[in-house]
């Protein structure tokens, strides 16, 4: 997964605000952390990196890799149960990969609960198992912990760690917590070393 | 159930209230050509129930409410759908439906009684009535549906039929429940109006109407009766499907 001299400005209230300016990224097999200040253009990456936004000039290049992501809200359907939630990003249903995505995200017990019948951790547990479902090979990860107490985040880093290593799959989270970053991930990048004239390759 | 007896104690106490001062008026007035009373259209209204012309009437009437409050909803529901996802659509259709919306229910029953037979004109009045309701509300429910989940949906390439499954139609369903509700009861406002200006036989609409024709006052009444209870029950069994109250306007 590359990324490579991309620039993205925003228009405000304020006027025009450039967010990444020449910015170079490259990630590989693994968990590579971006840290940085709020407001520097982390979700910005990975929404380009995910194809859902568009640069204003360069390219992000994911080699039409499947992609899983964990949005920085929740974002469940509110009227399906969890295991619907995850048959719907799914190619084709495969009742089989969703027991297996339970089971790896300790859902099991979970499958035919509603979103608002769970606590915020098991929501974020949806969410991840979410991202996993289809079998990604890049896995992008917005503040996945947002709103969790310690003791939820430490299991979830574990979890995510042991998936990321078992699957094969690249993975890039963003977060504003170093501790997060630092038991997560194999790298981290301040995002202000790749934003302007620096570049990051693994 | 103390709390049950004693609210059903309220709703006989209020509906007693009425019916005396319905008989009240009635005796003030002193004319049963005029204004009968509660007793006299009861027995109106049974004397009703044991003819098979009562039936019939209501049958059809009932016929061109549902099939005007189906088609349009069935409609309104395609149309909504495709004027929330395509915005060509909505423009196209957003002043036809304001202009159908705002033209008073009179002006289409007789414009729609140049064209069609007297007893289908009822159930197209009853559609154009019916359908801007639907096609707004379910437009609405598309364009209001949460924008982040759409793009998640976006994000994994979700088929459109999933989509309306899971994401859609359950953001839609209280803008559809409410519009099945006021469908239902514009409904039978405007066939009952639409049968009585259309001459459409049988129907309710013109038993009314005859009845103020031969001065028939207590049949006039019953036959009044006869559609609000009509009309309660139809709403109540709808209730009982759709499973929730009728939500605000």
């Amino acid at each position: 997964m590359k990324a490579r001299h991309i620039y993205k400005n925003y228009q405000t209230a304020a006027g025009n605000c450039r967010v990444l300016s020449d910015l170079s990224f490259d990630a590989g097999p693994g968990i590579t952390g971006l840290t940085g200040p709020s407001g520097t253009g982390k979700t910005t990456l990975l929404r380009i990196l995910a194809g859902l936004e568009k640069p204003d000039s360069g390219t992000a290049d994911t080699d039409g890799k499947k992609i899983g992501y964990v949005f920085q809200e929740d974002r469940l359907l509110p009227a399906v149960s969890v295991r619907r939630n995850l048959e719907f990003v799914q190619e084709k249903p495969d009742r089989g990969r969703i027991d297996e995505v339970l089971r790896m995200t300790g859902l099991t017990e979970k499958a035919d609960s509603l979103p608002d019948e769970l606590s915020g951790g098991m929501k974020r547990r949806v969410a991840l198992a979410r991202a996993l479902v289809s079998k990604p090979e890049i896995l992008l990860m917005d503040e996945p912990f947002t709103g969790l107490d310690p003791e939820l985040t430490a299991a979830l880093i574990a979890d995510i760690k042991t998936i990321v290593k078992e699957n094969g799959i690249t993975a890039v989270v963003v977060s504003h917590q170093q501790g997060e970053l630092e038991a997560l991930c194999s790298r981290i990048v301040p995002l202000s070393q790749i934003n302007g004239s620096g570049e990051y390759s693994d | 159930m103390k709390k049950a007896h004693g609210r059903a104690a309220v709703v006989i106490s209020a509906a007693l209230f009425w019916l005396i001062l319905w008989e009240c008026v009635s005796l003030s007035v002193g004319s049963e050509l005029i204004f009968p009373g509660p007793v006299r259209t009861l027995a109106a209204l049974i004397g009703l129930l044991g003819t098979s012309e009562f039936y019939t009437s209501v049958g059809w009437t009932m016929l061109r409410v549902f099939g005007g409050v189906f088609l349009s909803v069935g409609l309104g529901i395609v149309f909504g759908i495709l004027s929330g996802f395509y915005e060509p659509v909505r423009t196209i259709l957003a002043p036809a439906v304001s202009t159908v919306r705002s033209l008073p229910v009179v002006s289409v029953i007789i414009l729609l009684n140049l064209w069609l037979k007297s007893g289908v004109v009822p159930l197209a009045v009853t559609f154009f009535v019916c359908f801007p309701i639907t096609w707004t509300n379910v437009t609405e429910g598309i364009l209001s549906t949460d924008p982040l989940l759409v793009e998640m949906a976006d994000l994994y390439r979700v088929p459109a039929g999933r989509r309306l499954r899971d994401l859609y139609f359950p953001a839609l369903r209280p803008y559809l429940n409410a519009s099945l509700m006021n469908a239902v009861g514009m409904g039978w406002k405007s066939t009952v109006t639409a049968e009585v200006l259309a001459a459409a036989r049988p129907s309710a609409g013109m038993n009314l109407y005859y009845a103020k024709l031969y001065l028939n006052t207590p049949e006039l009444f019953a036959w009044t009766v006869a559609l609000i209870l009509c009309s309660m029950i139809v709403e109540k069994i709808l209730r009982l499907i759709i499973g929730k109250e009728r939500p605000a306007i």
